[in-house]
């Protein structure tokens, strides 16, 4: 027992006198109120610049659906992008949050709150994949309407328009389920460190 | 009593000065990279500016300090386990350590220290740095969140796990 009392004041030692050692590797402390400053103004501007892109593009949808009675195409446009305009709405807010929240809990309440997080983002992660397979069918559908028209009659320039639109929006949600899937399995190792953390 | 906005700042100043190195140590027992080591830091000292105004001095400055600095660096290591799995991230540690080890001569260095209890478990890891920090038992139990019996035992049990991983490769 004071053998290993012994080796532990050596180590104390050895901690508490050895801070030149340490000194040069961190960075200055300019450097560090420097820095913080200046994350401090780039979190504000992200999320004033995203809040603002939300809501004009939300304004934007709003007033296009009220300026008259819209086609079934347009009304599907317009959804596709709704959903783009609220889902940067949801990112601002998410940003606004996670640039306050500072956790002060104790490590083991800490600990908790990232293993219910990390559930409740998998929650989230299974909703937003059925909620970007239907955009995905919508846009689908959509292009297969304007395959339809091809077949029929001669297309006109708002009919590549509205093609290559929903084209670009099936590439872009089959680019989101495949960012999804590798989501799902990061946050399935996350929640497996945390739980093997719990119960240490 | 709200503090202005430059008092705030200079709180928060004399916090950078005097936590500086004490809080890099914790950063660099979470994190082998020397550059994300830095990041950490950075991180750690942001969440603190953020976190200072809802002090209230129930605990102490220095208890409160730490959780949020653990805090952080738990939030670090639980984004870094979605990039590898556990196992995966235990071994690259000690693989990133191990290569750093060869060129440190001196057994005593912090440096080298600080890789060692870095391939602790978090819990002890954090129990071992709080008490070579000089923190009390009670102080660890508020910042850890576990009794203060338990701190002990799991604080006795970390130290033999030091000290076998010290004599290992010394």
């Amino acid at each position: 027992m004071s053998q290993q009392q012994g080796s532990w004041n050596n180590l104390l030692q050895s901690w508490n006198e050895n801070d030149a050692e340490i000194d040069k590797k961190v960075l200055s402390e300019k450097t560090l109120i420097d820095q913080i400053n200046k994350q401090n103004r780039k979190n504000k501007r992200e999320a004033i610049l995203c809040g603002i892109v939300s809501i004009a593009l939300i304004s934007y949808i709003i007033s296009e659906m009220y300026s008259g009675l819209p086609s079934i195409a347009d009304t599907i446009l317009y959804s596709v992008f709704l959903v783009l305009g609220l889902s940067t709405g949801l990112y601002t807010l998410a940003l606004a949050r996670s640039s306050i929240v500072a956790s002060t809990d104790s490590s083991k309440s800490h600990i908790n709150v990232l293993l219910e997080q990390s559930k409740n983002n998998l929650k989230a992660l299974l909703f937003s994949r059925i909620v970007c397979a239907i955009v995905f069918l919508i846009a689908l559908f959509l292009l297969g309407m304007i395959v339809y028209v091809a077949l029929n009659k001669t297309l006109e320039f708002q009919h590549y328009l509205v093609g290559g639109i929903a084209l670009g929006c099936c590439l872009l949600f089959v680019g989101i389920s495949i960012w999804f899937k590798k989501e799902k399995i990061q946050l399935e190792q996350q929640l497996e460190f945390l739980t093997k953390l719990e119960h240490t | 009593m709200r503090l202005s906005m430059s008092e705030y700042q200079q709180d928060f100043e004399s916090i950078i000065v005097k936590y500086r190195l004490s809080l890099f140590k914790v950063a660099a027992t979470f994190e082998a990279d020397p550059v994300i080591q830095q990041d950490l830091l950075q991180e750690i000292f942001l969440a603190i500016w953020q976190a200072l105004a809802s002090f209230k001095e129930q605990s102490s400055l220095h208890t409160f300090i730490y959780r949020v600095a653990y805090n952080q660096a738990l939030t670090h290591v639980t984004k870094q386990s979605r990039k590898q799995n556990y196992d995966e991230l235990t071994e690259n540690i000690e693989c990133q350590h191990s290569d750093i080890e060869s060129n440190v001569s001196a057994t005593k260095s912090v440096e080298y220290l600080i890789r060692k209890i870095g391939l602790l478990p978090v819990i002890e890891r954090q129990l071992v740095v709080l008490s070579l920090e000089g923190i009390s038992y009670n102080d660890m139990a508020e910042i850890s969140g576990l009794s203060v019996t338990n701190v002990g035992v799991q604080l006795n049990r970390a130290k033999t796990k030091l000290k076998k991983l010290l004599e290992r490769k010394s």
